[in-house]
């Protein structure tokens, strides 16, 4: 392994990551061509930004909707997500300890629905909403999200608060405030870090989620990748303006990314990776 | 306020998200529903034998397997050697970091498209490169999509395995390293009987979310192929989709859901025992 010294590992790193990125490169150039670049046969290095495409795309491509309501349903789920997974996690960790076999039970139940393929809840979910007339609603659709929500934050969560020492619970209780005012005061303020953590996974997961939306939701309630893939047969495949759209699908979350850089590995594995 | 009140909202979500589309969509497979057919009417175990006789679920469930084992088993062993490459100073390595996580966060199915772009025949960026050296292959030919789209599931996930195995690195104790170094240990040496043991819970951690994620793989394929040539990329989630929302055919997609559950069902307690138990005890 001694060729690996010196430049030689650096340039190998610096290769992989070119090979990554080199398709989103191509993207974000794409979307600044005129028509007649993007579709050229041999690939055009040289041009003249056409900030035009991204207008277009907003506009009469239905971006400006669709990010609206992948803004409102990513958030809505998140929240949602946060708060339904910390007083769950809380129950599972410090009410219940971590060996007791209800403990045990709830969280096999939710890696169990963490690991199922979504596909198999794909055709009676649909027919859930739609008996409860909640299919193609922004409604529907956050609910779906809200759901898979609650299962990252639970995880993450408990894996931040297997390790909380259930002293402060009993010392609580001893002083005779209840669950909740423990949960809110002497839990909740540890938590904030992971909490932030949680939202912007969940809100990444719920904006890029693409099975469930693409089949309830319609033209009036299209989340973002569905819209963004939907430019393949709607326009005729307008190149330029479809690589604007997903520019502009793809920059909130790639912001939001960065800003959790330091959780990234806990989150991505459910808190199994320390 | 009563304890079981903490739990509500997995109660709530348990009824709505669970209990009820469970129950509906193990029913649903012993009905003839379907949208040419919308009366229910009892088949009993029809619909099952239907699915477990057609070539195409079979196909979808082979290709399914095989694609997720060879792109799991790449993506570790290359998000590993990464790992151990980067464990290391070398100049830009914030920059290295923060950029590696942009392929993990563009949505898959964005991502499709963007291999439309640059994979399109006629205007894409990688068959014009490849003409230029006097390569003119179609990539979506029969005999090498099943590669390339191999090829691109690895471009997407590898970060993600490497930033699970570099973050088990990080908290490897160095101390023994030291004193294995001590002893006169070589490099390779070291690799395979000190940092292959101890990576080995991070190392299965990787394997088993790619293979778990993989499984399920949906978007990127629907996009670029839409399970085609024919039904050669065609894997389960596109298998059970179509059934159900091209052809229309819920009762037979609801069997092909239940015959896939209890399939997997087995293995999530592997799974659990494995990763999912942070401070490490079995249950």
């Amino acid at each position: 392994m001694r060729f690996l010294h010196g430049a030689v590992r650096p340039l190998l790193v610096y290769l992989f990551l070119a090979w990554c990125l080199a398709p989103i490169l191509w993207l974000v150039s794409t979307s600044l061509k005129s028509d007649v670049q993007a579709f050229s046969p041999t690939p055009v290095w040289v041009f003249t930004p056409q900030w035009g495409n991204y207008l277009n795309a907003w506009q009469e491509g239905g971006m400006s909707q669709a990010m609206l309501i992948s803004t409102t349903v990513a958030t809505a789920s998140s929240v949602a997500g946060v708060i339904c997974g910390v007083p769950l996690a809380y129950l599972v960790t410090q009410v219940w300890p971590t060996e007791s076999k209800a403990s045990g039970r709830v969280t096999l139940l939710i890696l169990l629905l963490t690991t199922l393929p979504p596909i198999l809840g794909l055709t009676p979910m649909f027919r859930t909403l739609y008996a409860a007339q909640l299919s193609q609603t922004i409604a529907g659709i956050t609910l779906i999200h809200a759901f898979y929500a609650v299962l990252l934050a639970f995880l993450i969560f408990r894996s931040f608060l297997v390790g909380f020492p259930r002293e402060i619970r009993e010392a609580g209780l001893v002083d005779g405030i209840g669950e909740w005012r423990i949960l809110g005061r002497c839990v909740i303020p540890n938590l904030v870090g992971p909490m932030f953590a949680t939202l912007v996974l969940a809100l990444i997961q719920s904006w890029n989620e693409f099975l469930y939306a693409l089949i309830l939701t319609n033209g009036a309630t299209q989340t973002v990748p569905v819209r963004v893939s939907g430019f393949l047969s709607f326009v005729g495949t307008n190149w330029s303006n479809l690589t604007a759209a997903g520019v502009i699908g793809t920059l909130p979350i790639v912001v939001f990314a960065l800003l959790t850089r330091k959780y990234m590995a806990r989150g991505l594995t459910f808190g199994g990776v320390k | 306020m009563p304890k079981w009140v903490l739990g509500s909202p997995l109660i709530l979500f348990a009824a709505i998200f669970v209990a009820y589309p469970v129950y509906q969509g193990i029913q649903t497979g012993f009905y003839g529903l379907s949208l040419q057919n919308p009366e229910t009417l009892f088949t009993g175990l029809d619909n099952f034998g239907t699915v477990l006789t057609d070539p195409g679920f079979l196909a979808a469930a082979k290709f399914t397997v095989l694609f997720a084992v060879a792109v799991t088993v790449v993506e570790t062993v290359l998000g590993f050697g990464l790992a151990l490459l980067v464990n290391r100073d070398f100049p830009g390595k914030k920059v290295f970091f923060t950029m590696l996580l942009v392929p993990i966060m563009v949505a898959p199915a964005l991502l499709g498209v963007m291999f439309r772009l640059l994979l399109n025949g006629d205007i894409g960026l990688v068959p014009a490169v490849l003409r230029t050296v006097g390569l003119d292959v179609s990539l979506f030919a029969p005999n090498t999509v099943v590669q390339l789209l191999v090829l691109l599931d690895i471009l997407q996930w590898t970060p993600f395995a490497f930033l699970i195995m570099y973050a088990g690195l990080q908290s490897f104790p160095t101390d023994v390293l030291e004193a294995a170094q001590v002893d006169g240990a070589g490099r390779l040496r070291i690799l395979r009987s000190i940092i292959a043991p101890i990576m080995k819970p991070i190392i299965f951690a990787a394997l088993f979310l790619r293979l778990i994620d993989a499984l399920r793989t949906f978007d990127v394929i629907y996009v670029l192929t839409a399970g085609g040539p024919g039904t050669k990329t065609t894997t389960m989630s596109i298998y059970i989709y179509k059934t159900a929302f091209e052809s229309g055919q819920f009762g037979l997609a609801a069997a092909a859901s239940t015959i896939v559950m209890l399939v997997l069902l087995p293995f999530v307690p592997l799974f659990v025992r494995r990763i999912a138990n942070p401070d490490g005890k079995a249950r």
